[in-house]
């Protein structure tokens, strides 16, 4: 039974005739301009992410704007300086000769903070630091939207103008990363704006727990230290000056805090949320050795040559989540894991020191919603 | 954001039934045709299969469920220092941890902010692996 009589010179009717035409015509088309055609296909998909992406960073402009009329109370309409401030950027220092990359990214991030601030004070001259510090989050994760709109944007017109198959490719195939990454910053900006905890607010949390009715006084810009004890060893724990959102410098801060005490610390041990694998669950602890810090890698830096310094064993304790859970509002499961590293970190400290020794424990995260 | 799919329009549920009577009216032809081996018929027969296979795909598609958009709320866990008495609300603008927000109901003592934290309501699917 052949399947295209017609083809073989046996008796056919038109309708048979008129369907393998089209079947040849299909085969032709797909021949000659399959590549065209699955490349229209992939531009309809990255178009409609670019719909997504404008609506995301649009807004992300509107609830900065009315977050800073709200709380700055500006006298003149913020939007085009807000325009402005999302159109900022940052050019890390040249790499080729690496030899002390690490103080010239440092010196460019306290300059783009103090600028940053700076701008964001003449926006919204009437808000107190730590709405300041809430507002420059605010719009650090617009101007993020911002960005990721404008990249998407530029290579998709830049592949359909060259008509670059390859340029239009590899934009559809990163398109699920670029758009969680959206997502998690359009969470971020409900956060940024109410002022609620986030997942990266993990380690401050622990910090907050155990000092708890203590003192506290200001260390280094934006970073406090207090005093407790826990199981007869004397404890210093470090934390971003909360509730504003803030990060601080927590290598600096370490730093100082060790050149400053006269007894040797037996541990430093850092809490901070780390990336969780695909499959694991939000919340779990896990414990490992080494700087347990995110970042460019500056603050991470200081921490490892001031430890090796001293010769101070540096252990992390870790709680699990997402990229997404890191930057929206701290979930339950964050906040469980926040208890359960408590617990470890207390096992840690009897397991690794004597009662009478010193311990220094440094929360590290955004402390969003978090104070001391 | 979260989770969320496009709703499945009426015209694919129509270009799907459309596509069904077709392939039936397919196969009809050619399974009952009086001339049973007629060339035609046997393309006839071949498209009609290919239009099952469509079809197979199509309702698979369709009967995927749409998940549905997770719930979230925030909420503001308040605990009193004095004896623990533990009290939960949605969460207002101007919340941190530890504020003190007045007295304990329970004992007059001050009445803190334990907790802010986002609570989802569907249930995640577990990974058997």
């Amino acid at each position: 039974m052949a399947i295209f009589p017609g083809l073989f010179g046996e008796e056919t009717s038109i309708f048979s005739w008129i369907i393998q035409i089209v079947f040849l015509a299909v085969i032709l088309a797909y021949f000659f301009y399959g590549q065209r055609i699955q490349m229209a296909m992939w531009s309809r998909d990255i178009e409609r992410s670019l719909y997504k992406l404008k609506f995301m960073k649009d807004k992300a402009r509107e609830t900065s704007i009315k977050t800073v009329k709200e709380l700055g109370k500006p006298p003149v309409d913020p939007s085009p300086r807000i325009d402005q401030f999302l159109e900022r950027f940052f050019i890390e220092p040249v790499s080729m000769d690496p030899s002390g990359i690490v103080w010239k990214f440092d010196h460019l991030l306290d300059v783009r903070d103090l600028s940053m601030k700076d701008e964001v004070r003449r926006i919204a001259p009437e808000a107190d630091d730590s709405t300041l510090n809430n507002l420059e989050n605010l719009l650090e994760a617009a101007m993020d939207l911002n960005l990721i709109y404008r990249t998407v944007k530029h290579y998709y017109l830049f592949g359909k103008r060259t008509k670059s198959y390859i340029i239009i490719a590899q934009l559809h195939m990163l398109l699920p990363i670029i758009m969680e990454s959206a997502v998690a910053y359009e969470g971020a900006i409900q956060a940024f704006s109410t002022g609620q905890p986030i997942g990266d607010g993990a380690g401050p949390l622990l910090a907050n727990k155990l000092l708890r009715g203590k003192e506290f006084k200001k260390i280094e810009k934006d970073m406090v230290v207090g005093e407790t004890e826990i199981e007869g060893r004397k404890v210093y724990v470090l934390k971003a000056e909360g509730p504003g959102g803030n990060v601080g410098k927590p290598g600096d801060a370490l730093t100082i805090l060790l050149n400053s005490l006269n007894q040797r610390p037996s541990l430093v041990i850092m809490v901070d949320a780390a990336l969780k694998f695909e499959g694991e669950n939000t919340g779990d602890v896990a414990e490992g050795i080494g700087a347990a810090i995110g970042g460019v890698g500056t603050e991470r830096f200081k921490i490892e040559e001031v430890a090796y310094k001293y010769k101070i064993p540096l252990f992390a304790v870790v709680i699990k989540e997402s990229l997404k859970e890191a930057i929206a509002p701290m979930k339950k499961e964050i906040y469980e894991g926040v208890e359960k590293a408590i617990e470890r970190v207390k096992r840690i400290i009897r397991e690794n020191t004597k009662e009478g020794e010193t311990v220094i424990i440094a929360g590290i995260g955004n402390t969003i919603g978090i104070a001391q | 954001m979260e989770e969320k799919k496009e709703a499945r329009s009426p015209m694919d549920l129509l270009l799907l039934i459309l596509l069904i009577i077709f392939v039936f009216m397919l196969l009809g032809r050619s399974l009952f045709s009086n001339a049973q081996m007629q060339p035609e018929n046997s393309t006839m027969m071949f498209l009609g299969f290919l239009g099952i296979l469509l079809i197979v795909f199509a309702l698979l598609r369709l009967l995927t469920r749409v998940p549905t958009p997770t719930q979230k709320i925030t909420l503001t866990v308040l605990q009193c220092t004095k004896c623990a008495f533990k009290s939960i609300r949605n969460f207002q603008v101007g919340d941190y941890i530890p504020k003190i927000v007045g007295n304990c109901p329970s004992c007059g003592g001050p009445f803190q902010i334990e907790a802010i934290y986002v609570e989802e309501k569907t249930q995640k699917r577990k990974i058997p692996f």
